[in-house]
């Protein structure tokens, strides 16, 4: 009888702290070799490509892109990583600013409906850093590219399984990309910011 | 300042330059307006033949050098957008356009149809390769090509049949409303492009005023078409109605069959006039009409 009421007490309480069980930080470190490399799904909806240009070259407008995709595989200095992203999701918060940004002046996205970046070489700078080399192709052009890429943590997630977050900023010259539109309008240098959340297995 | 650089450069230069190649074109003419006592007969006031491409390409490749600082090469590293490919092939037109200036008629006529037809079928394929890239797409791609290359033949047609700034006048309000309902449909740049064309027309139809046996010069149409037809394109594969593309085209091909009928110069131009400004103006209220939701974008 004590050992059914123990159980009608213990088996709730085991239940419940199984199913809300505190996710596990884990640390993988960028710059030694994993015993088993790592291959990482983004995952677009918790991950946010976006960027920033000036504006009358007087404040930052920003806007992201909704649709993207790509795997980061962590390996030491055998790690990759490769995103690719489609132009036609461009979000601003203003319905005409986007159908300009999608059209000919800009992105032509008709003609181009496909930006990636695809990494040459990654190069651990720390335990959580590490310099990506690569290939940004956009508006048709492929031009080498390179940024840092932080690592901003990892979990062990009983719902959500293992994660790792990376953040990393370039700036790129949009001229060099054949978007010369509006030079007195829209700044020459155009920042983009990537903060990615990738998917274990 | 950047505002007026952009006129000067955008408008104003390409003007410029049709006018003055256009008119220098026909040197005893020029001659005779200089000197107030050149040989004024009609003989010595035709233009020089392939005058028309150069001046209008020129005119064009100002605009477009204006506005996007380059004329991009296509590489490994890179695949140029449509707006470059139409620039290369209004190069590419200039540049043979000695074909047109064959001593025997036969192969001019030849040396025109090859040069004309290569330039409306890599125009119709650049615009919509993308768009349209199956089977059927082919078949889409020759139907633009062949409507294109139609409205060519026609539109020389009519320059010919019309001497003075009749058909300089038509194309110029006919590339301006078409300019206004392609700004309408959110492309600046393109907008900018024929807008400096229509200044080229404009100044071009101010030297048929002054000399009034003066005919489009040859190989003008070819350019105007290309660039024309190739902004229509582009519109279209984006926001542009079919109905608004079609009121565009009725704005150039329809004055010509109503101009050569009219007895002189003057009611040309006005029955000309009317008709491109009528159909433009109908593209732009359509394409306003039927724009999605007021812009709030400046």
């Amino acid at each position: 009888m004590k050992l059914a009421l123990l159980s009608l007490v213990v088996l709730p309480v085991a239940l419940w702290s199984a199913s809300a069980a505190t996710p596990v930080t884990t640390a993988t470190s960028l710059s030694a070799p994993a015993a088993e490399a790592k291959t990482l799904t983004i995952d677009a909806v918790h991950s946010t490509v976006m960027f920033r240009c000036m504006h009358l070259n007087t404040s930052w407008a920003y806007g992201r892109f909704d649709k993207f995709s790509g795997t980061i595989v962590v390996d030491g200095d055998k790690s990759s990583v490769a995103i690719e992203i489609d132009p036609s999701s461009v979000n601003t918060a203003n319905g005409a600013r986007d159908e300009h940004l999608k059209g000919p002046d800009f992105f032509d996205v008709k003609q181009f409906p496909k930006a990636s970046f695809q990494s040459t070489k990654v190069t651990p700078t720390g335990d959580k850093t590490m310099k990506v080399d690569g290939n940004l192709t956009f508006h048709g052009v492929t031009k080498p590219a390179s940024f840092v890429i932080e690592k901003t943590g990892s979990v062990n997630d009983p719902k959500f399984g293992k994660k790792h977050g990376f953040h990393g900023t370039l700036t790129i010259k949009r001229s060099e990309f054949g978007v010369t539109y509006m030079p007195g309008g829209l700044g020459e240098d155009v920042e983009i910011t990537v903060s990615l959340e990738g998917n274990e297995g | 300042m950047d505002a007026l650089l952009e006129l000067l450069t955008t408008v104003a230069a390409p003007a410029l330059i049709a006018a003055v190649m256009v008119a220098s074109a026909r040197q005893r003419a020029m001659q005779a307006a200089l000197l107030a006592s050149g040989d004024r007969t009609p003989g010595a006031l035709a233009p020089l033949p392939a005058a028309g491409a150069l001046a209008f390409a020129a005119a064009f490749l100002c605009v477009h050098l204006a506005l996007f600082r380059e004329l991009a090469v296509p590489s490994d590293t890179r695949d140029i957008p449509f707006q470059h490919k139409v620039a290369w092939v209004i190069v590419g037109v200039a540049l043979v356009t000695p074909l047109m200036t064959l001593p025997l008629p036969f192969l001019r006529r030849v040396g025109h149809l090859l040069v004309a037809g290569v330039a409306t079928v890599l125009v119709s394929r650049f615009g919509l390769e993308r768009s349209f890239p199956d089977t059927a797409g082919w078949f889409v791609r020759l139907g633009v090509a062949l409507c294109m290359y139609a409205l060519l033949v026609w539109q020389d047609r009519t320059a010919t049949r019309v001497p003075g700034m009749a058909a300089p006048v038509v194309w110029s309000l006919a590339l301006a409303g078409a300019a206004v309902t392609i700004l309408l449909a959110r492309s600046a740049s393109e907008a900018q492009r024929l807008g400096g064309m229509a200044a080229a027309c404009g100044a071009v139809a101010l030297v048929g005023l002054l000399q009034k046996r003066t005919r489009f010069p040859a190989g003008a149409i070819l350019i105007l078409t290309l660039v024309y037809a190739a902004a229509l394109i582009q519109a279209w594969v984006y926001d542009l109605s079919l109905v608004a593309v079609l009121l565009l085209v009725a704005a150039v091909a329809l004055p010509g069959v109503v101009m050569p009928r009219m007895p002189t110069e003057r009611r040309q131009v006005l029955a000309g006039a009317s008709l491109a400004l009528a159909c433009a103006t109908a593209a732009a209220l359509w394409t306003w009409a039927h724009a999605p939701a007021p812009n709030p974008y400046g």
